[in-house]
């Protein structure tokens, strides 16, 4: 079982990771790249597609996107540019992403541009999903629109329609996913949590690559193996919990833990918040179940940072967290300008935090573990100060 | 924080307009623009009117899209503009505290400089925020993240941006004209002194409409050779009559200052000293501690266009005017304000910010462009390679890719930014001869 975890947790990994995806574009079909966890992929997943969660080039040189985008632009777009441009990605048949930020526009765009007909490196289609900021009333039919269109997208490049059952059975797909790993959120909640913080983001990336009902299969065999395990920890404390966006190497997850600490809860767009929200089944129509979830979610893009900052201390509370770590990816900003008011708000609420900038691709390890370590041990000192005071 | 606070960056604001008017009036300049004196005054009205405001208890909101706020009795919240004014040992404060307060230090300086400005009380703070998703980025996120500071009144207003190609759907049209509907309500309700005036609204509707007629005037005449406008007046971010209280002053200064290009041009005056050797197109923005238009006036090198958010559509007439007909039909006051709004090129999606760039080049006969990385400026950094491939290939015209900030001096090499332009002024000169032997070449 362990080498089970240890091939799923090892998915997302640059050897491994199109390995799905290549299958079945023999055995079945397309293959639809998916920038963002704000995407509802079970659009694609009932179109017969295999949606794919695309991690840029973990390369630290970006040669080819490098020639269009200045460095200092959000990091995953100019991986993900290098990953389309190099050929990594030649397998898609298409891309669908949203206007998370600028920098997501403007790649679109780029790869618009440069995938005019006669360009070699192109799928059958780039897609750019308008979804709102503000979830409402006002805003939902515009949204669901946006939905729609992606549908209309799919049938075009797959030559099939979607049918609402289709959509129904994917929405039920994608519910028992973000369940299972719900319950393995939960076993993070013990004193020895059963897994780490670097393979809890394993499992949730490896969602993203392999087809949904192989993961949900596999995830399911090794629960009950998780609710004995321990695991393999330098130390259990001081517990913290990562916040950041479009981090999807759990060596970087690895390298905080290694400093003598436990991610015992995230608020990453690829863990805690991919999965937290189910869709309502109870809705009668599954367009409209689907685009509810999907404007319902908390993320630096939603206007409403009160929410976001209510759910990271809600779990703050939840998972006995000693700190917070905001790892920020460089050039990202929608989490840079939001950070100012979260940290108000973990301020006002007593809980210790520190920021660090990050690349996308690992880099600046030594620098990096020096910023946590000194964090950590701030957290070691307060929490042996509590042990020994009288109070 | 106190209900004055910012009072004295508005009286110094009002004081400096002041001195130059009275400077203006003692010691007119024949070589500048007659007009630059309403334009000041206007400046003193505009400071004024704030100044007043703030000690009556009057509320602020932000400024776009601006005839609707003033429409609901908001005086303008400008802190982006004002931010702008921040270089020099000013901004090196804001600078360290973005820095010690771990903000976003890479983003664009003056969307980051307005947060300490306002959360430290050197700036007004605002009643209503208005934020939406028709600006760049770092303006909605610099005003989302003041509203949540300071827990503001706000409302944010979405577009549907796929409406890039020009043409708008009713749709689309009607999700903005709902939004705004309900915008207006929250407004009444929350903020105290709020009320929507329908007839002020069609009134600025209407100023708004005669100001941008003399805009698509200066378009032509900025064509002209030599161009009667200073690349310092292109550059000026232009302020609309919806800004002032009396918008009638303001539709006079760009009716005057049109006049006088107009005059400039029959006369063949240009803009820069002697003779005009090239005619370069600047976006998007600039060092504002420098003056690389004052410089390159000194070469001859004019500049009649920079190519900033959305405004050149604006003064090439790429939106109808007034009271035409769209999709044959007429559309409500409400409707005309914020028809374009969908299909507004600043943070959309690309065409049309790349198009506007060709579009402006063709049309004022450019022979190059200068096109500044602001940092974090993404909507337009990461179309700078884009955009000079494109005007290589449709226009052959060269473009230069400057990397720097606006308000922060620590970073900006001054040599090498010159060196760097006076290099491309030659390059450009050689482009341009190149051309002018291939027409001749075809005219044979
Ligand atoms: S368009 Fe660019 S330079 Fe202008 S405010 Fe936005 S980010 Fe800053």
């Amino acid at each position: 079982m362990e080498n089970k975890l240890k091939e799923l947790v090892q998915a997302v990994l640059p050897e491994s990771r199109n390995k799905w995806a290549l299958e079945w574009k023999k055995e079945k079909g397309n293959v639809v790249g998916v920038l963002t966890s704000h995407v509802p992929e079970e659009v694609i997943y009932a179109s017969g597609m295999l949606p794919f969660g695309v991690s840029g080039s973990w390369e630290a040189s970006t040669p080819f996107a490098s020639i269009h985008r200045p460095s200092m632009s959000c990091r995953y777009c100019i991986h993900v540019l290098e990953a389309i441009l190099n050929g990594e990605l030649d397998f898609l048949n298409g891309l669908v992403s949203i206007p998370y930020d600028d920098d997501f526009k403007t790649l679109w765009y780029l790869i618009d541009y440069l995938g005019k007909p006669g360009r070699p490196y192109m799928g059958t289609f780039n897609h750019i999903m308008y979804l709102p900021h503000v979830n409402s009333e006002t805003t939902f039919p515009m949204w669901l629109t946006s939905v729609h269109e992606l549908k209309d997208h799919l049938q075009r490049a797959a030559d099939r329609q979607i049918s609402d059952d289709s959509l129904r059975k994917a929405n039920e797909t994608y519910n028992t996913t973000r369940t299972l790993l719900k319950k393995v959120y939960e076993l993070r909640k013990r004193e020895i949590p059963a897994i780490t913080g670097a393979e809890v983001l394993g499992l949730v990336t490896a969602s993203r690559v392999m087809p949904r009902d192989l993961f949900n299969r596999s995830l399911t065999e090794l629960l009950p193996y998780l609710e004995d395990r321990k695991a393999p920890l330098k130390k259990a404390h001081p517990r913290v919990l990562v916040s950041s966006d479009f981090l999807d190497n759990p060596a970087y997850i690895d390298m905080i833990e290694n400093t003598g600490c436990v991610v015992a809860m995230d608020d990453l767009d690829l863990g805690s918040r991919y999965i937290w929200n189910n869709i309502d089944t109870a809705i009668k129509d599954p367009w409209e179940a689907v685009a509810r979830r999907y404007l319902d979610v908390t993320s630096p893009f939603m206007v409403n940072w009160k929410k976001y900052a209510d759910q990271l201390i809600g779990w703050v509370r939840e998972y006995r967290i000693d700190g917070v770590i905001d790892f920020r990816q460089l050039y990202s900003y929608p989490r840079e300008y939001m950070s100012t008011y979260v940290v108000q708000r973990l301020k006002e609420a007593g809980i210790p935090y520190t920021f660090v900038r990050r690349d996308y691709h690992l880099s600046g390890v030594g620098m990096l573990t020096t910023r946590v370590e000194a964090f950590v041990e701030m957290l070691q000192g307060t929490l042996s100060n509590k042990r020994t005071s009288p109070h | 924080m106190s209900s004055l606070a910012g009072l004295p960056y508005l009286e110094f604001e009002l004081a400096a307009a002041q001195r130059r008017v009275k400077k203006i009036k003692e010691h007119p300049d024949p070589l500048k623009a007659a007009s630059n004196l309403l334009y000041y005054e206007l400046e003193v009205d505009y400071r004024s009117e704030q100044i007043e405001s703030l000690k009556s208890g009057k509320p602020f909101g932000t400024i776009y899209p601006g005839p609707f706020m003033r429409a609901l009795g908001l005086v303008p919240w400008d802190a982006i503009r004002s931010a702008d004014k921040s270089y020099g040992d000013k901004a090196k404060r804001y600078f360290d505290m973005i820095r010690a307060e771990g903000m976003a230090e890479h983003t664009c300086d003056r969307t980051i400089v307005m947060v300490p400005m306002v959360l430290s009380g050197d700036f007004p703070k605002p009643s209503f925020m208005l934020a939406g998703n028709y600006t760049c980025q770092p303006i909605h996120l610099a005003y989302r993240l003041i509203a949540h500071t300071l827990n503001t009144p706000t409302y944010f207003m979405e577009r549907k941006f796929s409406a890039w190609s020009g043409s708008e759907s009713e749709q689309e049209l009607k999700y903005v004209v709902d939004q705004y509907q309900e915008m207006i309500e929250f407004a009444e309700k929350n903020v105290p002194g709020c009320k929507f005036n329908p007839d002020k609204l069609e009134e600025l509707l209407y100023w708004d409409n005669e100001y941008n007629k003399y805009e698509r005037l200066q378009w032509k005449l900025r064509a002209t050779v030599p161009c009667p406008m200073a690349g310092r007046d292109a550059f000026r971010e232009p302020m609309y009559p919806h800004f002032y209280a009396n918008p009638a002053k303001c539709v006079d200064y760009m009716r005057r200052f049109t006049e006088e290009m107009e005059e400039k041009a029959s006369k063949g005056i240009g803009s820069v000293q002697g003779e005009e050797r090239l005619r370069l197109l600047w976006s998007p923005t600039a060092p504002y501690f420098a003056d690389p238009f004052g410089w390159l006036a000194k070469r001859g090198v004019a500049v009649p266009a920079v190519e900033m958010g959305t405004m050149n559509r604006r003064r090439r007439g790429h939106y109808s005017a007034y009271g035409e007909l769209w999709h044959g039909r007429k559309l409500s006051p409400f409707e005309e304000a914020l028809r374009g709004l969908g299909d507004s090129a600043w943070g959309g999606l690309g065409h049309g910010t790349v198009q506007s760039h060709i579009e402006t080049c063709r049309q004022l006969k450019l022979d190059g462009i200068v096109y500044f990385l602001q940092w974090g400026c993404e909507i337009t950094n990461n179309f700078g390679t884009l955009i000079s491939e494109v005007a290589e290939k449709e226009l052959g015209i060269p473009t230069l890719i400057l990397q720097g900030r606006q308000l922060d001096e620590s970073t900006f090499e001054e040599q090498e930014f010159y060196r760097q332009l006076e290099e491309f002024v030659d390059i450009c000169l050689d482009a341009k001869k190149k051309r002018g032997f291939r027409k001749q070449e075809h005219g044979k």
